[in-house]
């Protein structure tokens, strides 16, 4: 089985991201009860279940899965339930960007898993946030000025998240966030998880 | 004089046999108007369904449009993206979501025409209308995305996960 070009980058950066989400959420645990608690536990358990299927495409694709990093450095101090739910956020966002690098490679099935799976991980960004944001996991850099006049083309996201986004100020993903629209609750979308392009 | 070789050219050359196209590698004379790219005409349809989400939002009740202003403001800012990526030529017809090519997602034509901000006979939509769109609309656009060019395929991902937020926050 042979990888578009790009592909495995593309690929290798998303498990980069899965693994600093794992770490990070490790983290966040401890500084959450109840609900938050059990929310944070669920989306751990996501991420590793996405972090072990991306590892194993990669493997079929013939080359080796980077290793997690035995320590992240936490862009913020996480020393109580706020802090903790700014960094699921912050990681979430990281998640989604490198999804979105998956967006653009030639494969269109791939192309189409990376697309479900940052709806997953923004929608969960917007539940620790307490806010959607317009544009998840679009650097401003890749947003035009309404109508310029004699433009037209959209800057593509350059290169593919490394994965150490933990490493990373987090300014990335702020595009008009607006004031309100707080998901209250945990509301899920009951969307089914994508399947991985090749798997059985 | 450079006008008059312009038009007289391809006559002489259509009178003798000799398409233009093989005299020139520039666009041939003689066709028609150019198709647009798959990409404009995904574009165009993108761009109608937001308007229409758009337009449904403004028609929503009062009491459901307080709470779905942020989302709104949202649709308002994808439109806005999405416009400044298609620049139609002067004298083209009407732009998307007002007649054009465009039209998917499953809300053309409901209830008031644009810009009347709702008629008699019209029942508002409410938060599960709004939902169900936003969810049709976030997977036709991820349907749409897997022969677009990179840059506009990841604006619509990114479009494509805010909608999914939206539903989201709309079932809160």
């Amino acid at each position: 089985m042979g990888a578009a070009p790009g592909a495995l980058s593309a690929l290798q950066a998303v498990l980069a991201a899965e693994d600093a989400a794992i770490f990070g959420y490790g983290v966040a645990g401890a500084h959450l009860a109840g609900s938050r608690l059990t929310a944070a536990e669920q989306d751990w358990t996501g991420h590793n279940r996405a972090r072990d299927a991306l590892a194993g495409l990669i493997s079929r694709l013939g080359a080796v899965p980077v290793a997690a990093q035995a320590f992240y450095r936490l862009p913020f101090g996480v020393h109580d339930a706020a802090s903790a739910a700014a960094l699921a956020a912050y990681l979430e966002d990281g998640v989604t960007r490198a999804y979105l690098g998956l967006v653009a490679v030639s494969d269109p099935s791939l192309r189409g898993y990376g697309a479900l799976a940052m709806q997953g991980s923004a929608e969960r960004a917007a539940f620790w946030r307490g806010s959607t944001e317009a544009f998840p996991g679009l650097p401003a850099s890749a947003l035009l000025p309404a109508r310029p006049a004699g433009q037209s083309g959209l800057p593509a996201v350059q290169g593919h998240d490394p994965g150490g986004q933990l490493k990373q100020p987090a300014v990335a993903t702020r595009n008009g966030r607006p004031a309100g629209a707080r998901p209250a609750g945990r509301p899920r979308s009951g969307r089914p998880a994508p399947k991985w392009p090749g798997a059985s | 004089m450079l006008l008059a070789s312009a038009t007289t050219l391809p006559l002489l050359l259509a009178a003798t046999g000799c398409r233009s196209s093989e005299a020139f590698a520039g666009p041939d004379p003689l066709a028609g108007p150019p198709s647009p790219s798959p990409d404009v005409i995904t574009l165009e349809a993108v761009i109608a369904a937001e308007t229409n989400l758009i337009r449904l939002y403004k028609m929503a009740t009062s009491g459901v449009s307080r709470a779905t202003a942020p989302l709104l403001s949202q649709h308002e800012q994808h439109l806005a993206q999405l416009s400044a990526r298609l620049v139609l030529p002067s004298g083209t017809s009407s732009p998307p979501g007002q007649g054009g090519r465009g039209g998917q997602g499953g809300l053309e034509g409901r209830g008031a025409p644009p810009g009347s901000g709702g008629s008699r006979g019209v029942v508002p939509p409410g938060l599960a209308e709004l939902r169900s769109a936003e969810r049709e609309s976030a997977t036709s656009l991820v349907r749409q995305l897997g022969t677009a060019e990179p840059a506009l395929a990841q604006l619509f991902a990114s479009i494509a996960a805010c909608h999914a937020t939206h539903v989201a926050a709309l079932s809160g």
